[in-house]
Parts: structure tokens; C-alpha cells; sequence
């Protein structure tokens, strides 16, 4: 009987101490790997691509860096949609796209690109995608 | 204690609440900083770039850009302050092991009671 009595206070002691929410954080994913591998990938290939462009860059020789980025932005967009809580990552990831929207159309409208207009919208895209990455590392 | 000091009085203790449910997390501080640190570069290119584009030597005018670019690269660059300020929200809420749902509701609860305690003193 006391064998028994010590065993139940044993198993209600593991079950509170594997419940309490110091092993909470360690136990649970820390973030979706999946979307971090898709905005990571995107950032760093848009980042060195545009890195790389010289002042005059025509639209022509952008549109497919542009395209590709675009592309991978959507699909990130759409699985961020069903992850839970996810008000401010859908909205973050949302104006990554916008502003690479807005640089595709102001590179289109100015046919190339002089080198202020590089700086500025690299910049803009560098900190925008800056933001999704580092939120998807630390979204839970 | 009038209204407008009710109001500095509330933002500003409301402010210091919330940064001690966020835990004064030094995370969630060098990735705001870092944020800030990308804005200002941002506006540093616009701003010097609109100079540019004053120029009256058209070789520098050439590299600049017009006052009304400029006008809508600002409100860009607002736009991705608004999502780094989210992007802070939800670490803020991650750092602390709880949902966005119920680090909101904590907060909401801080404003209100706060909010009581001073409207009780402006009665006064």
C-alpha cells in the first residue's frame, strides 16, 4: 500500500514537473523551417542579385530576379496564411511582396535605373526581407 | 490632475508596463535596434538622393532623384517601419512564451487598469 501510495506520488510529480513551462519552450518547434528556409532563400538571392547590379540596370535584365523573388514570396504568402496567430507575419510578409512590387513597377516606368534609385529600392527590399526573416526565425 | 496630464501620465506608465511583460528581453532589443538601424540608412539615401536630383550640375542632377520619387520612397519606408514594429510585436509576444491573443489581452488589462486608478484621481 505504501508502495503503491509513493508510485502515485511519483507519476503526478513527472507529470507536473514534464508540464511546467520551463520545458514548454525547449519541447516546442521554434519556428516553421519550412517558411524560414523559403525567406531565406529568397532574401539572400534578391540581395546578392540586386548587390550586383551596376547604375543603368535595365528592366529588362532586373524582370527575371524580379519574377523569381515575386514567385517565392507568393508561396511563403500562402502557407504564412494557415500558421496560427498569424496577423502580424501575413501583414509583414505582405508588404515584402508590396515593395517588391512597387520596385518592379518603378524600375518597368524608368526603364533603367540610375544608381539612387538602385540604392533606394535595394535598400528598401534588404530591410523588407530583413523583417520577414528575422521575424520567421523567432515566430512562434 | 488634469486631463492632459492623465494622458502623458497613462502613455508613459503604460510604456514602462509593457516593457516589463516583455521581460526588458536584450532579443527583442538588438533586433529593434537593428530595425532602426536599416530605417535610418533608408532615409539617408532617399534624403541625400532628393539632393541629389537638385543639383543644378546635371551630371550629379543625373544620379539624383525628383522631389515627388522621393515623396512616395517616404512613405515606403514607412510602410516597412510599420512592419518592423509588428515584426517587434510578435517577438515580443513569442519572447515571452505566450500567444499574440494573450499577451494583447495582458496589455489591454494593464491599459484599463491604469486608466481607472487615474480617471479615479482626476474625480479627486
Amino acid at each position: 500500500m505504501k508502495q503503491l501510495k509513493f508510485l502515485l506520488l511519483l507519476s503526478i510529480s513527472i507529470m507536473l514537473f514534464t508540464s511546467c513551462s520551463v520545458l514548454k519552450n525547449p519541447l516546442a518547434a521554434p519556428y516553421n523551417s519550412f517558411t524560414d528556409s523559403i525567406a531565406s532563400a529568397t532574401n539572400t538571392e534578391l540581395v546578392s542579385s540586386m548587390a550586383s547590379w551596376q547604375p543603368g540596370i535595365s528592366f529588362q535584365d532586373a524582370m527575371p530576379v524580379y519574377n523569381k523573388a515575386e514567385a517565392s514570396i507568393i508561396n511563403l504568402l500562402a502557407v504564412d496564411t494557415t500558421r496560427k496567430h498569424n496577423t502580424q507575419i501575413v501583414s509583414i510578409t505582405n508588404e515584402w511582396l508590396s515593395q517588391l512590387e512597387q520596385t518592379k513597377s518603378a524600375h518597368q516606368a524608368a526603364g533603367m535605373f540610375n544608381s539612387s534609385q538602385l540604392a533606394i529600392n535595394f535598400g528598401l527590399l534588404k530591410q523588407a526581407g530583413n523583417i520577414v526573416v528575422t521575424t520567421e526565425k523567432k515566430y512562434k | 490632475m488634469d486631463l492632459t496630464n492623465i494622458k502623458d501620465t497613462l502613455l508613459s506608465e503604460f510604456a514602462n508596463e509593457l516593457a516589463v511583460l516583455a521581460g526588458q528581453s536584450t532579443e527583442v532589443i538588438a533586433v529593434a535596434k537593428d530595425y532602426a538601424n536599416d530605417s535610418k540608412e533608408v532615409y539617408g539615401t532617399i534624403i541625400e538622393s532628393a539632393l541629389k536630383g537638385l543639383s543644378p550640375d546635371p551630371a550629379i542632377k543625373a544620379e539624383g532623384i525628383s522631389y515627388a520619387e522621393a515623396k512616395i520612397d517616404l512613405v515606403r519606408e514607412t510602410e516597412v517601419c510599420a512592419a518592423a514594429f509588428k515584426s517587434v510585436e510578435q517577438i515580443i509576444a513569442s519572447d515571452l512564451e505566450m500567444d499574440v491573443k494573450t499577451f494583447a489581452q495582458k496589455a489591454i488589462a494593464i491599459f484599463e487598469n491604469l486608466a481607472a486608478n487615474l480617471f479615479v484621481s482626476l474625480k479627486g
